[in-house]
């Protein structure tokens, strides 16, 4: 945690400083682009920085970071345009499928580096993962469409008396329709009665849940992670008073926000790994030399101590497989 | 260093770049040879097997390297392999079967074996009983049967399964795994099956370090890459095959017992030394690979050590030898230079060295030599003096020889010369005369006292006449004591004077004697061989010098008779030149008789040197003064244009006019050939030469030149002046010509014009003639054909029946009326024709054909006499291009005469038969009476008509051969007749023929020809 904070600290500085600063021969000029304010949410950035500290960089020397931002795609996309007018850029690295369109819209020709992107074939990002042939490469979040219906299957797993779940989901976004088929079969499979649950806010998430009746045992909220979803203590501690269990979307929220579990790839590390696509990039490498990676590890994050406040009793076998357990 | 720099250090050494610097070099470069040449091999032979032994060291360490990397691959698969048998072997599965309760067992081996992406327990039957994977969940109708799979059959005979490499996405390399599930060892119930996911090898390949920038990578039997360092290299399927480290770690059966290395191409390209080994179970390479490089960085290392020592070694081999080279070289260096200082010239120099070896007795030995060269070298400086000392007095009589063309002047310097030269006391010199064959003193110089010196000498005679005779020196020493001298001497001169020495020397050139030196000295002396050789050189060089100025004499006076000639040359030339210009003027002005002959007098006198003059026209009684000279006096010129000169004796003029020829006196008052009138005296006339000008021996003028003063003209003036005159009279005849040339050519052009004057009345009056014929023919035309037809119609009983000698009035009426429009049309014919208002309309038509139709018209009239017609056979083309009207009216003509006039039971033939390839000749020959041949050329004239008896008079007004003749004239053809009288006549024209170019065009000509149309 200590760590983490240090490094957020650094890399806010890091950012306010770098404003304006006219870039040094030699020095890679990084921009993080990102929705919503809260860096905090974001662990990769904190991977980034220590995979490039590790492949020797050195911030103010070496590295200038600068941070662009964004409450809406709007503001985003016009920030953008301004802040990249006013220095140089080597690498854009954006945190998100959102994030990455609006890049890529905005400065075409920049080399720009997704950490992570849900589907970037199915986006449209790059030809293929092995191929990019655009200016963009990077991660992916999932390893591709059946990732939701295993996400659905720990879920029961872990709560083997679970029998509704609600789903929620940015109402504003169309869901690829192969995923939600197979996320569908595997909940049938499951004998899982789906609810759809779309949102347009977080705040509206946090509403809707807890106006949810409180159905302690068999009931259950997926997330299905989206940009709006980066911030969820408040949907999370609805969730909590309700004693409905919570799926969220990463191993930050359930240590941080109060979710109960999340399966799913360990953002930091693919900060991490994304340094070294950061990096070939500014030695000259062109994005589209560059595969995109999927993960190669999914993590079970549990969060006990949420477990207990809802009347959760995880099972022994269940906790022992976790990756990561809070209490 | 800067090359002068380099230069400058090496001269220091001895390296003077100069060619007594050639020893130093020497030494040193066989020191560096032999030292440099040593070191280098040893040090090239240690840089051989140390590269060797280096690179195969630097290989075995690489192929550890390798075969690390292998092992590290190996054990991480076996240890997926044991956590898969541990899962094999677990209890649960043993007791509980394959339950789906029991899935523990394979989430529990997901979670130990990242790896593993999915697992699946299969029964013994090939049916899998519990599924499970890291990134998706197996609905039941996606489970695969197995029992055929290749895995299973493997794994279900006890065997570990390893499968080929396969992608997932395109470019994730996994591969399966499969170990048997037993029950107890040996009992096999079921395959535990595991999709690998080959990444994780990546953290594996990315651990080994290899040096500074080695790598290891994996490839498959596929060729793909399946893990690398650059995780980009697998993603993107990277093949590997062709490499030639590749194809030797897989090719068939490798067992490789150790790894092996190679130098060659990386897969980026580059030079590396690669080192691989072969995983048997898994059917991989995995290579090692550096830079050369840097693989062969400790290697290059050592070589530039070795370099080094060698370079070192070399510089102090080299110090070496310049030291040894400047011990051993000093001395000579030394003698070089004691030696190159003798050799300047300074002999008294003698050469330092105590070396106390064999270069200091070389230097001793020099010395000596050098005293020696000194005492040759005063000698030999003797001898030039004295050599060069006769030379010069050699070269001042030569000088002296040479130095004019006056010979006696010369003769007499070089007899002194000689005289002080030799230090004698007399000398003299004798040329001879090649002519009289005697040798005369030409110089003497010194004590000659009277009576000594002999004039002359006959050759042979006394010691000069014998010693020239001889071409030999004869040389006496003392004259007193010879006997010689008694016998040889002519006048025992020498020895009466005193003189005791006496030498004589032939001259000669050329292999000639031209003379003699004879020279004598108080004092009895002995001449030296050089002295006599001197001697003999100088009478050498007056030899040439005599014949030289021989030669500069004869050829003054060749040079004075050439200029001589050259001067009459000139003097000719200039005659013709006047002579030319003269011409010219005659030819430019040929009418202009005052001008020719006032050029031709101004040159006369010129050139024969007149001092007055004058020209003279023959009139054919008396002479007319024409062109007089400037400076006569006005009584001279009145006398000589006022009165009568004719030919006669009184004066060269009037004789000369009288004899015809040039006559010429030198003083006219003292010739008593003439008798002068006073005015020449008065003119103080005296040599006088008068030309007459004769054409054809007739006489025309003459050209008189005087001279106050009797000197008589030339021969060469005299002549000069007869062409003048000649000249002259041709410029007059030529006056005359031309005189008569204008007129004649007056006249004729007075007659032209006459002529064209009644030419052009004649063609006016033709005009008025053919277009009064042409109107009156009209008007005479209406009336008759009403008369015509009013006749016909009276004699068709129109106007009621006719009584027999009414009908027979009108019959006679009409025919006469048919008759006079006839003869109006031919008329009419003929004016139209003759105003040019008719033109031709050329068609292609067979006048055999044409002859056919005629004489199928006339055919009636003939048969009334019993004429036969007949048309001769046509030879040939009888194709005509002409006006078909035109043709057909001439036939009729002719044919219809030729039957008028042949006689009851003649004949008429006609005939056509072509001429050459242009035209066709028609004859029409008849058996009538003829044409006489006075008649014959008259015969197509308009309104002629032959009279002459016993012919039938002619009905018509002789129009019709006159319009035929038109008629083919417009063609281009001809008419004639040819006709032997009282015996027929044959009348015959020509007509063009058919143009045959128009029936044999070729295709391009056609289109050309239809275009044109």
């Amino acid at each position: 945690m200590t760590k983490t904070l240090r490094h957020l600290g650094l890399l806010i500085l890091a950012a306010t400083m770098g404003l304006g600063a006219a870039p040094k021969p030699g020095t890679l000029n990084v921009v993080i682009v990102m929705e919503g304010r809260n860096i905090r949410l974001q662990p990769q950035v904190n991977g980034l920085r220590d995979g490039l500290e590790e492949l020797k960089y050195v911030e103010g020397e070496t590295l200038n970071w600068q941070r662009i931002d964004g409450e809406t795609q709007a503001e985003l996309r016009a920030n953008l345009k301004t802040g990249l007018q006013k220095q140089r850029v080597d690498v854009m690295v954006t945190l998100g499928t959102t994030e990455t369109q609006v890049a890529r819209e905005v400065a075409p020709k920049t080399p720009i580096v997704f950490l992570p992107a849900a589907d970037p074939v199915r986006s449209g990002f790059v030809h293929s993962l092995a191929s990019p042939r655009t200016n963009l490469t990077g991660l992916t979040f999932f390893t591709d469409s059946a990732n939701l219906g295993k996400q659905l299957e720990v879920f029961k797993q872990v709560i083997p008396s679970l029998d509704k779940v609600r789903v929620l989901f940015d109402g504003r976004l169309k869901p690829f329709s192969e995923s939600w088929n197979k996320f569908a079969a595997v909940a049938a499979w499951l004998g899982i009665h789906l609810i759809e649950l779309p949102v347009a806010s977080s705040a509206e998430a946090s509403r809707k849940i807890a106006a949810l009746p409180n159905t302690a045992s068999g009931g259950g909220v997926f997330v299905f992670c989206s940009g709006l979803f980066k911030d969820v203590e408040d949907i999370a501690l609805a969730a909590t008073k309700q004693k409905l269990p919570l799926f969220g979307c990463n191993a930050f929220q359930v240590a941080e926000q109060s979710v109960l579990l999340s399966y799913a790839p360990d953002l930091y590390s693919l900060g991490y790994r994304g340094a070294w696509f950061v990096d070939r990039i500014f030695k000259g490498a062109k994005p589209q030399e560059l595969p995109v990676e999927t993960p190669r590890k999914f993590e079970l994050v549990i969060n006990n101590r949420v477990a207990g406040e809802i009347g959760l009793k995880i099972s022994a076998e269940m906790l022992m497989l976790a990756d990561r357990v809070f209490r | 260093m800067q090359t002068t720099e380099l230069f400058a250090k090496l001269r220091l050494f001895g390296f003077s770049g100069r060619r007594h610097g050639k020893l130093v070099r020497n030494y040193f470069f066989i020191f560096v040879a032999l030292i440099g040449g040593g070191m280098i091999a040893s040090g090239l032979t240690e840089i051989y097997f140390r590269s060797h032994e280096a690179r195969e060291q630097i290989g075995l360490v690489q192929g550890e390297a390798a075969n690390a990397a292998l092992s590290k691959i190996a054990q991480y698969i076996l240890t997926i392999e044991g956590q898969m048998k541990a899962t094999s072997l677990s209890q649960r599965i043993a007791e509980g079967g394959f339950e789906s309760a029991r899935q523990f067992e394979l989430m529990k081996l997901l979670y130990v074996a990242p790896a593993i992406s999915e697992a699946a327990a299969i029964d013994g039957d090939g049916v899998p009983r519990l599924q499970l994977s890291r990134f998706r969940t197996i609905l039941p109708e996606h489970a695969t049967d197995y029992a055929k799979s290749p895995a299973f059959l493997q794994a279900s005979q006890g065997a570990t399964f390893f499968g080929p490499v396969y992608f997932v996405r395109g470019s994730e390399p996994y591969l399966t795994m499969a170990v048997p599930i037993e029950e107890y060892p040996g009992s096999v119930i079921g395959v535990l099956q595991a999709e690998v996911n080959l990444s994780y090898i990546w953290d594996i390949v990315r651990d080994i370090e290899v040096g500074k920038a080695g790598y290891a990578y994996i490839v498959a039997r596929s060729g793909d890459v399946i893990a690398h360092p650059n995780i980009s290299m697998v993603l993107q399927r990277h093949k590997a095959a062709h490499l030639e480290q590749v194809k030797s770690a897989l090719r068939p059966a490798p067992n490789l017992q150790k790894p092996e290395s190679i130098v060659t191409r990386g897969l980026n390209g580059d030079e590396v030394l690669s080192s691989y080994a072969y995983l048997p179970n898994l059917d991989w390479a995995v290579i090692v690979e550096r830079p050369l490089a840097e693989a062969y960085e400790p290697l290059y290392a050592s070589l530039l050590r070795t370099y080094l020592l060698v370079t070192i070694g070399l510089g102090i081999a080299l110090l070496a030898s310049v030291y040894v080279a400047r011990r051993v070289v000093r001395p000579l260096e030394a003698l070089r230079w004691g030696v190159e200082k003798i050799g300047k010239g300074d002999l008294d120099h003698r050469l330092e060295i105590k070396t106390g070896d064999e270069i200091e007795i070389l230097a001793e030995q020099f010395n000596k030599m050098v005293g020696e060269i000194k005492n040759s070298y005063q000698s030999l400086e003797d001898k030039v003096q004295q050599r060069t000392k006769e030379l010069a007095a050699l070269f001042d009589v030569t000088a002296t020889a040479t130095h004019s063309f006056d010979l006696n002047p010369i003769l007499q310097e070089v007899a002194e010369k000689i005289m002080d030269i030799f230090g004698l006391d007399s000398t003299r010199i004798y040329l001879l005369d090649a002519v009289q064959e005697e040798l005369r003193v030409r110089a003497a110089s010194g004590y000659n006292p009277a009576g000594f010196i002999q004039e002359v000498f006959a050759l042979g005679q006394g010691i000069v006449g014998k010693a020239v005779e001889a071409a030999e020196p004869i040389i006496f020493e003392d004259v007193q004591k010879d006997p010689r001298y008694a016998e040889l001497s002519h006048s025992k001169g020498s020895k009466g004077i005193g003189y005791r020495f006496f030498a004589t020397v032939p001259i000669k050139a050329k292999g000639r004697c031209l003379g003699a030196i004879a020279c004598n000295g108080r004092l009895a002396r002995r001449l030296t061989e050089q002295e006599l050789r001197l001697m003999s050189s100088m009478a050498d060089q007056i030899g040439p010098a005599i014949d030289n100025i021989n030669l500069f004499e004869e050829l003054k006076e060749k040079t004075a008779a050439l200029e001589t000639t050259n001067h009459e040359l000139m003097e000719a030339l200039e005659q013709q030149t006047e002579i030319a210009k003269v011409l010219q003027v005659m030819a430019s002005s040929p009418t202009k008789l005052e001008t020719v002959l006032a050029t031709i007098h101004k040159n006369a006198l010129r050139l024969c040197e007149g001092d007055s003059g004058a020209t003279f026209v023959f009139d054919g009684a008396q002479f007319r003064l024409s062109v007089p000279t400037d400076n006569i006096s006005p009584e001279a010129l009145s006398y000589l244009r006022d009165l009568p000169i004719r030919p006669g004796p009184e004066t060269p003029l009037r004789r000369a006019g009288l004899e015809l020829r040039t006559v010429h006196t030198a003083d006219i008052f003292a010739d008593p050939r003439f008798s002068p009138p006073e005015i020449y005296r008065r003119e103080g006339l005296s040599a006088v030469v008068a030309a007459p000008m004769l054409k054809e021996n007739r006489l025309v003028g003459a050209i008189v030149l005087t001279r106050r003063e009797p000197r008589p003209f030339t021969e060469g003036q005299i002549s000069l002046l007869t062409t003048f005159a000649n000249q002259a009279a041709i410029a007059v005849d030529n006056v005359h010509l031309f005189q008569e040339l204008e007129d004649r050519t007056q006249e004729l052009a007075r007659y032209n014009r006459e002529i064209q004057l009644a030419n052009e009345k004649l063609t006016e009056l033709d005009r008025l003639k053919s277009s009064f014929v042409s109107n009156v023919s009209h008007e005479l035309k209406t009336p008759l054909t009403a008369i015509e037809s009013l006749a016909e119609n009276i004699l068709d009983g129109v106007t009621g029946p006719l009584t027999r000698k009414q009908a027979s009035y009108m019959t006679g009426i009409k025919e006469s009326a048919e008759r006079l429009a006839r003869l109006i049309n031919d008329l009419l014919d003929l004016s139209v024709i003759e105003a040019g208002r008719t033109g031709l309309k050329p068609t292609s038509f067979s006048m055999a054909s044409l002859l056919h139709e005629v004489t199928d018209t006339l055919k009636p009239v003939a048969e009334a006499k019993l004429i036969d017609l007949e048309i001769a056979s046509t030879n040939g083309n009888s194709i005509a291009w002409a006006d078909r009207d035109k043709i057909t009216q001439v036939l009729t003509n002719l044919v219809g005469n030729a039957v008028k006039f042949t006689p009851n039971r003649g004949k008429v033939t006609m005939k056509v038969s072509p001429t050459s390839g242009e035209w066709l000749e028609v004859s029409i020959t008849d058996t009538g009476p003829g044409i006489p041949p006075e008649e014959a050329s008259k015969i197509f004239d308009e309104f002629y008509q032959m009279s002459q008896p016993g012919r039938e008079k002619s009905k018509g007004v002789g129009l019709g051969l006159a319009i035929s003749k038109k008629l083919v004239e417009m063609h281009g053809g001809k008419i004639q007749v040819k006709s032997i009288f009282g015996s027929g006549s044959s009348f015959s024209f020509t007509v063009p023929a058919h143009y045959p170019r128009q029936t044999s065009l070729s295709v391009g000509e056609k289109e050309d020809y239809e275009y044109t149309r």
